[in-house]
Order: C-alpha cells, then sequence, then structure tokens
C-alpha cells in the first residue's frame, strides 16, 4: 500500500502543479517531494508488514498482467535514494530559477514517480510500463529548459533511450511468450526455462537496451551532451538517478531470468573498455561538467562489470554503490550548479584559484571528490573495495583493469580541483557578476551530503540490512 | 446485415435530399448523425441477437457474421460518428452545392466497409471493394477547382481500376480452380492447384495494393496529399483498416494447406518493405500532411503483422490497432484542418499560441509512436505478442526489425512535437501566425474524449478485447 503511495502522491501534486499558478510551485514541490521521503521512512520501518509494502490487483487479465509492487532489498534502497536525492535536488533547485516553475517540479515529479514505478515492479508488463514512462517528462525538461544545444541533443537521448527499451520490450516479450503460464509476474519469469542459445540472444537484447540506459560503451554517445546540456537538476537526477535503473533491471530482471549462464567475454570486454575509455576521456576534458560525466561513465561501467562477473560480493558491492554513486554524483553535480550560476562557465581555462574566495565551497567540492575516487572513510570506499574484491576471486586480469579505474579516477578528480580552486585566480572572477553568497540553506544542502557520505563511509551496515529486505 | 441495409438506405435518402433541401445544409449534418445512431443501435442488437430485418439466413452463402464482425463494425461507426462529428464544418466547405452528395458517398462508403468485414463469398468481396472505392474516386476529386484534387481522383481512379481488375482476374481463377464463389475451407481445399494459388496471389496481391503497403504504395503520397483534408482523413482511417480486416477474412477462411508455405514470406517480405519505405520517406517530407501519408503506409506495416502471426491475439491486436489508429489519425487530421498549408515550421510555438490544440496532437502523435500510457503501446504490444506466439524462426527478427522502425518513426513524429513546444515562431512571419484557426467549442470537446479514450486504452486495453467473448 505504501509503495502505491509512493507513486500516486509525486502524481498527484504533479497535478496539482500543471493546475496551480507559478508563485507557489516551489514550495508544493518541496512538500511533495518531503512527503515521498516520510512515507519511504515509514515504509523502511514497515517493511515485513506484507499489507503495507505489497500491492497488487488485476490490471490485464487476460495477459495475465498485474499491477503488482512489491518491496524488496535493492528496490528499497533505491527507493530511499530516490526520495532522498528528489527532495535534495527540488529542495537546491529553487537557488537555480527556471521560468514556468510549475510545469518544470510538476514534470520533476512526475519522473519521480516513474522511478518509484520502475524500482517497485512485481510485473514485467508494468515495469516497463514505468520504464518508459520516466523517459517522457525528461524529453520535455531537457528540450524546454536545457542549454543551447537542447533540441538536437535530447532527441538524440530520446530516440536511443527509446530505441533500447524497445528491445527491452522485444526481451521481456520474448520471455514473457515462454514462461510456463504465460504471466509477466516476476516469479514466472525466473521460472523461464531457455536454450543456450536462445539465453545468449535474449542476453544481447537486454544488453543493448540496459548498455543505452546505463550507459556503456558502445551505445554511450548521448550521455556527454545530454549531461552537458539538461538543466542541471536534470542532469543530477540523470546521473544520479536514471543511469541506475539499468543496473537495477541487471540485477532484478536479467540476472534472475537467466540460468546458468555465463556472461559472454565480448560484455565484459565492453564494460572494460567503457571503463578505461571513459576514465582517459575524463582525463583530457576540459569542462568540469563533461568531466564529471565521463567519470559517471567509468564508475557505472565499473558496477556493470562487477555484476556481470556474477560474483555475490562484487553483486552486493555494486548494489551499495548504486546507492552511494547516486548520493556522490548529484552532491558534485550541486557543486557545479553553484560554480556555473556564479562564474556562467564551468570550463577549467575560465576558473582557478577560487580557494580564495570560496573557502566553504572548496571544502564541499574536495569531499565530494574524494568520495567520487573511492577513499576510506567515504561511502564509496565500501563499495568500490567489495566490488574489486568480488571481481578478483572471478578473474585477476579483468581486477587489473578494474584497479586502474581508480587510479585514473585519482588524477582527473584531483586535476579537477587544481584546475578549479587552486592556481591563479582570474581578474573577471575576482568580481563575479552575480555576488551572492551561498544561501544558508544551500550550505545546510551540502552538509547533509557531506554527512551521509561520512556516515555510510564508517558505518554501511544499515545499507546492507535494506539489502538484505 | 442490419448495419448494411441502414447504410446504402441512409446514402440514398441522402442522395435525394439535394432536390429538396439545396439551401439548408445544416440539416445535412443532423440527419447524417441520426443515421450513424441508428446505424450503432441497430447494429448492436443485432449483436445481441435481435434482428431488425430478417433475411433467410444470417450465415447465408454471402455473409458471415460473428462476433468479431459486429464488433468492429461499431468500431467503424464510432469512428465514422466522430469523423463526421469533427468534420461536418469542413464537409460544407468542400463543395457547398453538392454537400448532400458528400454525405450520400460517404455513407456508401460505409456501406462497401460493412460488406467486406462479414463477406464470406468472393462475390460480396468484390461488391464491398466497389461500392467502397467508387465513392471514394468522385470524393477524391470533390475538390473541382483545385488541380492537384484532380490529380489525385484521376490517379486514384486508373490504378484503383486496375487493381480492381487484377481482382477479377484472381477471383475468376479461383472460381475456375474451385468451381464456386464461396469462400470457406471446405471450398477451397483443393486449390492447391496452380490455377488456384495464382487466384489467391492476385487477390491478396489487389487488396494489398487496396490498403496502400509496399511494393504497391505509389498511389498513396500523391493521392492523400492531392485529396481534401477532410477525406484523406477519411481514407487513411476507415477505409485502410477496413480493407485490412477483409484480407484478414481473406486468410483466415483459406486453409493452411492452400495457404503453401510460401506465404509467411510473402508476408514477411511485404511488413519489411512496407516499415522501411513509410518511415525512411516519412523523414525527409516537407510538409505533416505527406508525412502523415508516409507514416500511415508505416503503421498499416505494423498492422499487417495481424497477417503473419493469424492466430487470437493478432485478432484481438488487430482491432486495438484500428481503434488507436483511426482515433490518433482522426485527431492529428481535425488539427491539420486549421492549417492551411502545415509545414513543420508552421507548427512553431503552437504550444504558446494554442496550447489545448498542441496537447491533443501530442498525445495523437506520442500514441502513433507507441509510448506507453497511450493505446499505440498495445497496439504494437498486441503485434508483436502475436508474432511471438505464432513461433517460428523468423518471430524474433522480424519483431526487432519492427522495433527498430517503431524507434525510427519517433523521429519524425517528435519533430512535430519539437516544433510546437521547443521552437519559437520567427517574428516576422505574418502568414503564419493567421492562418491557424483556433478549435471550435465542438470540436474541442470531441477531440478532448478522443484523447482521453486513447489514454484510457493505454491503460486498460483489455476494455475493447473483452467483447470479442461475450
Amino acid at each position: 500500500m505504501l509503495a502505491l503511495l509512493l507513486i500516486i502522491v509525486p502524481l498527484l501534486f504533479a497535478l496539482v502543479l500543471f493546475a496551480c499558478k507559478e508563485g507557489g510551485a516551489k514550495r508544493i514541490a518541496v512538500v511533495g517531494s518531503f512527503i515521498n521521503l516520510v512515507i519511504v521512512g515509514a515504509l523502511l520501518l514497515n517493511h515485513n508488514n506484507p499489507y503495507l509494502s505489497n500491492f497488487q490487483i488485476d490490471w490485464i487479465s487476460s495477459l495475465n498482467a498485474s499491477f503488482h509492487l512489491q518491496v524488496a532489498g535493492l528496490g528499497m534502497l533505491m527507493a530511499c535514494l530516490v526520495a532522498l536525492a528528489f527532495f535534495l535536488i527540488i529542495l537546491f533547485s529553487s537557488e537555480l530559477s527556471y521560468k514556468n516553475e510549475q510545469y518544470f517540479y510538476g514534470l520533476l515529479l512526475f519522473v519521480e514517480a516513474g522511478l518509484m514505478g520502475v524500482f517497485f515492479a512485481h510485473d514485467a508488463l508494468l515495469f516497463y510500463f514505468f520504464w518508459e514512462l520516466v523517459i517522457i517528462p525528461i524529453y520535455f525538461l531537457c528540450s524546454i529548459w536545457g542549454g543551447e544545444k537542447r533540441i538536437q541533443v535530447t532527441l538524440n537521448f530520446f530516440i536511443y533511450t527509446f530505441l533500447g527499451s524497445l528491445f527491452l520490450l522485444a526481451a521481456l516479450l520474448y520471455i514473457y511468450s515462454h514462461t510456463p503460464d504465460h504471466s509477466f509476474a516476476w516469479e514466472s519469469f525466473t521460472k523461464v526455462q531457455l536454450s543456450v542459445k536462445e539465453q545468449r540472444v535474449i542476453f544481447w537484447l537486454l544488453f543493448i537496451a540496459l548498455a543505452i540506459k546505463m550507459p556503456v560503451f558502445p551505445f554511450h554517445t548521448w550521455q556527454p551532451n545530454t549531461y552537458k546540456e539538461s538543466p542541471l537538476p536534470v542532469t543530477m537526477v540523470l546521473s544520479g538517478l536514471l543511469a541506475k535503473m539499468g543496473l537495477f533491471a541487471l540485477l532484478q530482471w536479467v540476472l534472475p531470468v537467466l540460468h546458468n549462464f555465463a556472461t559472454p567475454q565480448l560484455a565484459i570486454i565492453l564494460c572494460i573498455i567503457s571503463i578505461i575509455y571513459a576514465s582517459v576521456i575524463a582525463l583530457q576534458q576540459g569542462d568540469l561538467k563533461k568531466m564529471v560525466a565521463y567519470s559517471s561513465m567509468a564508475h557505472i561501467g565499473l558496477m556493470a562489470l562487477a555484476i556481470f562477473s556474477m560474483n555475490a560480493t562484487a553483486i552486493s558491492g555494486a548494489s551499495l554503490q548504486m546507492f552511494n554513486h547516486g548520493i556522490n554524483v548529484v552532491a558534485l553535480w550541486m557543486i557545479i550548479a553553484l560554480l556555473e550560476k556564479k562564474y556562467q562557465t564551468t570550463y577549467f581555462t575560465n576558473l582557478g584559484g577560487l580557494a580564495k574566495t570560496e573557502p566553504l565551497l572548496t571544502l564541499f567540492f574536495v569531499i565530494f571528490m574524494l568520495a567520487n575516487i573511492g577513499l576510506p572513510l567515504t561511502n564509496s570506499f565500501v563499495g568500490e573495495f567489495l566490488m574489486l574484491f568480488g571481481i578478483f576471486s572471478f578473474n585477476k586480469i579483468i581486477a587489473l583493469f578494474a584497479g586502474l579505474s581508480l587510479i585514473l579516477s585519482a588524477t582527473y578528480s584531483l586535476g579537477a580541483i587544481q584546475k578549479i580552486f587552486f592556481g591563479n585566480l582570474s581578474e573577471k572572477n575576482k568580481h563575479p557578476l552575480i555576488a551572492s553568497a551561498n544561501a544558508r540553506w544551500v550550505v545546510g544542502i551540502l552538509v547533509i551530503f557531506t554527512l551521509l557520505i561520512l556516515f555510510f563511509g564508517i558505518y554501511p551496515a544499515p545499507l546492507f540490512k535494506i539489502l538484505q529486505f | 446485415m442490419n448495419a448494411i441495409i441502414i447504410a446504402s438506405l441512409g446514402a440514398i435518402i441522402l442522395m435525394l435530399t439535394n432536390l429538396f433541401f439545396r439551401k439548408r445544409s445544416k440539416l445535412l449534418s443532423v440527419f447524417a448523425l441520426l443515421v450513424v445512431i441508428l446505424l450503432i443501435v441497430f447494429n448492436t442488437l443485432e449483436g445481441q441477437g435481435l434482428l431488425f430485418f430478417y433475411p433467410a439466413s444470417l450465415n447465408s452463402a454471402f455473409f458471415q457474421f460473428s462476433n468479431f464482425t459486429y464488433l468492429f463494425n461499431n468500431v467503424l461507426i464510432l469512428t465514422f460518428l466522430i469523423y463526421i462529428l469533427l468534420n461536418k464544418n469542413y464537409l460544407l466547405l468542400i463543395n457547398p452545392d453538392h454537400s448532400a452528395d458528400i454525405y450520400a458517398l460517404l455513407f456508401f462508403v460505409m456501406t462497401g466497409c460493412f460488406l467486406l468485414t462479414s463477406y464470406n463469398n468472393l462475390l460480396s468481396l468484390f461488391l464491398g471493394i466497389e461500392i467502397m472505392t467508387i465513392p471514394l474516386y468522385v470524393l477524391a476529386g470533390m475538390d473541382k477547382k483545385n488541380q492537384k484534387s484532380n490529380e489525385a481522383s484521376l490517379k486514384y481512379f486508373l490504378l484503383g481500376a486496375f487493381s480492381t481488375c487484377i481482382l477479377l482476374m484472381g477471383i475468376t481463377l479461383l472460381y475456375g480452380a474451385t468451381g464456386s464463389f464461396a469462400l470457406n475451407p471446405f471450398n477451397t481445399l483443393n486449390t492447391t492447384k496452380l490455377l488456384g494459388q495464382v487466384g489467391m496471389l492476385f487477390i491478396f496481391f489487389a487488396l494489398l495494393f487496396k490498403v496502400g503497403v509496399a511494393p504497391f504504395h505509389f498511389w498513396v503520397p500523391d493521392v492523400y496529399d492531392g485529396t481534401p483534408n477532410v477525406f484523406t482523413a477519411f481514407m487513411a482511417t476507415i477505409v485502410k483498416v477496413v480493407v485490412i480486416i477483409a484480407l484478414l477474412n481473406f486468410i483466415n477462411a483459406l486453409t493452411p494447406n492452400c495457404i503453401g508455405k510460401s506465404y509467411k514470406t510473402i508476408v514477411l517480405f511485404v511488413i519489411i518493405s512496407t516499415l522501411a519505405i513509410g518511415n525512411f520517406s516519412a523523414l525527409s517530407q516537407p510538409n505533416v500532411k505527406r508525412m502523415m501519408a508516409y507514416s500511415s503506409i508505416a503503421q498499416a506495416g505494423f498492422m499487417l503483422l495481424a497477417l503473419y502471426a493469424l492466430n487470437d491475439l493478432a485478432t484481438q491486436g488487430i482491432l486495438i490497432y484500428a481503434i488507436v489508429y483511426s482515433l490518433s489519425t482522426l485527431t492529428i487530421f481535425a488539427i491539420l484542418n486549421k492549417f492551411s498549408l502545415a509545414t513543420f515550421s508552421d507548427f512553431n510555438g503552437l504550444a504558446k499560441s494554442q496550447p489545448l490544440m498542441a496537447c491533443f496532437l501530442t498525445v495523437a502523435l506520442l500514441s502513433l509512436t507507441g509510448i506507453p500510457l497511450t493505446g499505440g503501446f498495445f497496439a504494437k504490444y498486441y503485434m508483436l505478442s502475436a508474432t511471438f506466439f505464432s513461433g517460428g524462426k523468423y518471430a524474433l527478427p522480424l519483431v526487432i526489425i519492427c522495433l527498430i522502425f517503431a524507434g525510427i518513426s519517433a523521429v519524425y513524429y517528435l519533430k512535430v512535437i519539437q516544433a510546437m513546444y521547443f521552437t519559437t515562431p520567427p517574428v516576422t512571419s505574418d502568414h503564419a501566425s493567421i492562418t491557424i484557426q483556433p478549435l471550435a467549442t465542438l470540436e474541442k470537446s470531441i477531440l478532448l474524449l478522443v484523447v482521453i479514450a486513447i489514454l484510457f486504452l493505454g491503460i486498460f486495453p483489455s476494455i475493447v478485447t473483452q467483447w470479442l467473448y461475450f
């Protein structure tokens, strides 16, 4: 029941926002996302109560598709991330002003509802339904409020992801037609017996679909431009949450369906290429935005690799990292948003020496970057350690490549800190056009992120506990 | 049966009214609507077993009525009702002297359609096709002063007549092989002869020609483009869908062994070439009406999947596809009526000037793309699912090819949405902003209902299919 509320509440608030005037939109959106956060909290406390955590009604009975939501470990963890991230992102977005705010926040809440649906759906058709629903509001958000080249870039993004989800549909339909009882229920999907050859075909269909979403090389070409051109709150959603949909689908809908299936070598090689390629490109970027985009791609590649290694330790590390990477990357984009707002640029050449004028921002940026690298005491250390450990016992050479990503990540992350906050302060940046001191609550949001990073770095046990649900 | 009789009676009466009510054209649409409502009532009653006219036997040598027939007739009538409500002002404007004739012709087309949904005999098939297409040739040229309309009419007539010849030839050959016009499995059992096979192939191709799918699609873009908007909407929705149903009836009436092994290969080729030609050509069209012509070719390609699958799911699927496709296309054409030229740039900034119109158009376009939450998703879903269940080693590659083309179709549908929402109209354009008329209140409310129906079907498609099993 509560899971259903998590979808309905943001939808309702989105509808209210569409109907209301521009004035109070922000507040309504904040309230909406806060209510969802509270519901997630309530769900966490009551996850054992089947009445509250489970919801099932008939949907299309002739197809054996039901509207079935169920709270399960990974889905619950992702729902926590979604609710938390959306609350903080919407709170933060007030710092950046957009015209026709009511539509902006309405569409954002629409995305939240879709994401909740994706993570709770226990029925393949329902899952696919929400999966596609998420990209429609994103399409409008990016095309209306995005940067200069937004229209072409967003169309590119949409066609890419739409094609990807069509592959997903093909695979789901194929599996559905082979289920023993012709049903879309998750349980019947896990009972499917496919021959090795069929499994391979299905795997590649799903791989293409999910690799576009994550993204993994060579299906990543939409990603850097989209991250760059989207309005920043949407970029946060894209990189922090939407990218996790692919990984989640891999764990929830791909692995349980394929039995006794060894990941094809090519998929693993693509993941490794993805990691190395993205890291190397991140090293050479002159734009902070693109650097973070590529860095995010490298991290996602590592998680995908961990999942494909089919090693239990690596998979639990990847699950954990899905949550932590979401937190880190959203925090990083927030800093970028603040920088862009104040200095109108994110190119390294135009920035530099900001540590003198922005000590607080520097502090947060360094913390978030260190978390991005995966330093001990920060949240991603735990996940990355487990992933590398698992991959190591799977194959030592692959582990070598995976480990390389950490070193590269440290290189470009520290490089970015150096280029932006140290060095010479340019004349122009001494007196930025908008001389705003960061509002107190923005600092508050960043403090929350810092605390989350440190807390889960030192004491990740609650996350593991949620994964056991 | 009732539907056929009432529609033809209505058409004959309408033809005569031109003598008496030449000046009072408002009454015409009222009368037409009345006939349509009668059609719905009596068709539904007949479906429940309440007959109005008593033919010797309902399942006679000429017609066969099943649940599906009644249901599909109702779908046709409802679509026709929506069509009239959306276009009644424009129907009167095309050729004010002959507005009664226009309505009469439309009802004749409907008569042909009802024949085609229920035929059980090659003669009634031929009659249906002719009663349906001959009025269409006239309608295509209704805008007498417009050269393009004349051209469309002539092209349509010449090519249509040619395809009718092929149809007749096929019927003759099949008659020669079996010695009967009746279309039931027992009769066509011994059509394994070459004569019968060629005959069937001829009929099949002639009907494909009437649908307008590749490689018989050449007439479609020119005819759709030249024909007045209101009639294009009619041809692209009701007529197209009905011929596909006629095709499906034809194939279903044949036994598997007389269809032959090559049947699936032919359909496969037709589907893939239709999708390819329709989608790739639609990508590069300069105006929306021509794009819609090609997109309707592509959509027909998806509907032909029912001919490939030939199972229960396909029957449900074609029903949903027909409804959703017709509703979406009617919505788009109702809005195209408001434009004089409808190039892509005419849609720039429509979301600002006409938000409601833009919203309706967006839903219709997304539905044609096949996005979840719109009926178009389930339409495509059923088709693809049916293809999977039909089995065979070509099922998976076929589905993947179809999906790739569905992805490509998103490009040109989104082009319109992009123009409406994300592009601002150039300040200097004086003609573009003037030519867009706002929607009338009636049109608004009808379109709102249609859009709600599209969305509703996107969540509960079974609301339609459950009627099949009553």
